[in-house]
């Protein structure tokens, strides 16, 4: 699956770096001063990296922890992001990360300790504030834990701040290492959806909406306390009818009581991701779809497909949940977190 | 388009008849096979020609973005034996230690290793390659393409047992003609790679006949590529537009029409 992997000379003993590479025996490894001469470079394409993928092994020296976009927001009154890895095995069309990005290779950062470190910071400092902390912003969560050992590692931290709260948002079945936990009150796996048919059009790689279902359903038996995601909403003809089959088909599956939220969120992108999207695949029907600008330097659908969809959504919903579970989603332009990154790098 | 860049003629030689690479009249030292899809150029040796023969066949061929090139020549090392070709994942300028990390994108048996490249020859054998061109070429051809489409290909003429004394001529056109199928097997796969991103590139024939016959402004002839990008994208088997379009006199029109068409369109994934 991986055969190239960069590594900075910073890391190269770094247990966690060792671990990594242990698990690709046949890669070939290369050096690099940091990661960034390879991951920023201009003039690399997107889509022709997709086909091949390199894995870099970095160290992030700051803002392990960056304040959340307000979509992301389910309650808490802080709201933060943090990123172990850049970029994801899925390949969703609509996916801002192949703006966002010039390099589609897989960074991960494996000082995980700064990361603890940064989340207990915040945890502190937030006092008697409900403070949430969201992964899979940069990344699915758990789509690649069987190298990162994401899971087995960061969750103990929340267990050591039951005050906390963590989303790990995610469309993959490795759920092994979960299921080898003893679930928290403290964290929630929330799973993203799209009707099958659109799932199948344009989440490429991504395990399919009913395995999706299987392995929330594992979850939930087990203890875990789950999310839906119903972001981003995307159009075609005849959706509201495959949003309708969808809520069927979860709810069959879900036990409401212990749901723990759903959220709600119209498909929306930079105009310039947009615009470099549209380029890298300009066969994509997505973006040929009636999207307009916003205004506010995104694009999304036409206001009317926007707004009916949403309150068609919310109502479908509704009919399964109850109201304070409910969270619709306020976009924000990512762009203004690139630039903090940027900065970062 | 893939143009290769070699120093010697030796490398050259077997790759000429190969391919079919004919000289291209008044461009010296030029070639292009009879389908023009493979260019070769010989630079020389060294860094700076490297760069000059880059420069020289992007001139010539007006090479855009979606053109790939490869640098094909032989390379010593310390322990690889003679003959075994490798990509190459990491070149470094020993004089600068600029660094450049070609992304290979393509599936290839060939080992990837890493690259040094001297400014003069050495006997000192280590543990990646070294040439006197790869910096050179990447220099250059990374500022004309897009970077998964900059690759080389080394084969070993040397290493601590055999050393570069015993380099001829016979002995570099005999590497490289017995490396011809994994050459030829890169070589495709650049190929595709590139083709792939001049279709992405193009803005199709509809366009250029749309355009032909009427005055688009800068931002209207924008508007009409994104609107035709669409139109391909929800009616891929769609090739009349252009005719459809005859009648239409203005920029205006055209991107009026097609606008309009485009709001009436169904959308659906699976078509
Ligand atoms: S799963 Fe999420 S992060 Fe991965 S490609 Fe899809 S949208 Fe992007």
């Amino acid at each position: 699956m991986i055969d190239q992997i960069y590594i900075e000379d910073a890391v190269i003993e770094h247990p966690r770096a060792r671990a990594i590479l242990q698990k690709f025996p046949h890669a070939t490894v290369t050096q690099c001063a940091r990661y960034g001469e390879i991951f920023n470079r201009r003039a690399q394409n997107f889509r022709l990296q997709k086909i091949k993928p390199a894995l870099i092994l970095a160290e992030k020296f700051t803002n392990h922890v960056l304040p959340s976009p307000p979509e992301y927001a389910i309650g808490g009154e802080q709201n933060y992001y943090f990123s172990h890895m850049l970029n994801c095995i899925y390949d969703c069309r609509y996916c801002f990360l192949q703006g966002m990005y010039q390099s589609a290779h897989y960074v991960v950062f494996v000082n995980y300790e700064d990361f603890f470190d940064a989340i207990s910071d915040k945890v502190r400092a937030a006092g008697d504030a409900s403070v949430h902390f969201f992964s899979g912003y940069d990344c699915d969560s758990l789509a690649l834990d069987p190298v990162t050992g994401f899971v087995e590692e960061f969750l103990p931290v929340f267990r050591g701040h039951p005050g906390a709260l963590l989303e790990l948002r995610t469309k993959s079945t490795q759920i092994r290492s979960l299921l080898a936990q003893e679930p928290m009150p403290n964290c929630i796996i929330a799973y993203s959806f799209t009707p099958a048919e659109i799932a199948h059009a344009i989440e490429h790689k991504t395990p399919a909406v009913s395995k999706r279902l299987q392995a929330l359903q594992r979850l939930q038996a087990h203890g875990w306390q789950i999310g839906l995601r119903f972001d981003p909403l995307i159009y075609q003809e005849g959706v509201k009818e495959q949003y309708k089959t969808l809520f069927e088909q979860v709810f069959r599956r879900v036990d409401t009581e212990l749901l723990h939220s759903v959220s709600l969120g119209s498909f929306r992108l930079p105009k310039s991701y947009y615009q470099k999207l549209s380029r890298l695949y300009p066969e994509e029907v997505l973006f040929a779809s009636p999207l307009e600008e916003t205004g506010d330097g995104m694009v999304s659908y036409r206001e009317n497909i926007r707004d009916d969809l949403l309150s068609f959504c919310r109502d479908a919903l509704l009919c399964y949940i109850p109201e304070h579970k409910f969270f619709p989603c306020e976009p924000s332009p990512p762009f203004q977190r690139k630039q903090e990154r940027q900065h970062a790098l | 388009m893939l143009h290769i860049i070699c120093a010697l003629k030796p490398e050259s030689r077997p790759l000429q008849e190969h391919f079919e690479l004919r000289p291209l009249p008044g461009a010296a030292s030029i070639y292009q096979n009879p389908e023009a899809r493979l260019t070769l150029t010989l630079s020389g040796i060294g860094k700076s020609a490297a760069a000059a023969a880059v420069a020289r066949t992007r001139d010539h061929f007006r090479a855009g973005r979606s053109h790939a090139w490869l640098n094909l020549g032989i390379a010593g090392h310390a322990s690889l034996p003679l003959g075994q070709a490798a990509v190459i994942n990491k070149v470094t300028d020993a004089a600068s230690g600029k660094t450049w990390y070609p992304s290979l994108v393509f599936t290839t048996t060939l080992p990837a290793r890493d690259l040094l490249t001297l400014d003069q020859p050495d006997n000192d054998y280590r543990e990646e390659l070294f040439d006197m061109e790869c910096a050179g070429f990447f220099q250059a051809a990374n500022e004309c393409a897009t970077l998964e489409l900059v690759q080389a290909l080394k084969i070993i003429s040397d290493n601590a047992d055999q050393s570069m004394d015993r380099i001829n001529p016979d002995l570099v056109s005999r590497l490289v003609t017995q490396n011809l199928p994994v050459i030829e097997e890169v070589i495709e796969q650049l190929l595709a790679l590139s083709e792939l991103q001049q279709r992405l590139n193009d803005p199709g024939p509809d366009y250029h006949v749309i355009i032909r016959h009427r005055h688009f402004t800068v931002s209207q002839g924008h508007k009409l590529q994104s609107s035709l990008r669409k139109w391909r994208a929800l009616y891929p088997g769609d090739t009349g537009l252009a005719d459809r379009l005859a009648g239409m006199k203005t920029a205006a029109d055209i991107l009026r029409l097609l606008q309009d068409e485009l709001a009436k369109t169904p959308i659906r994934f699976n078509k």
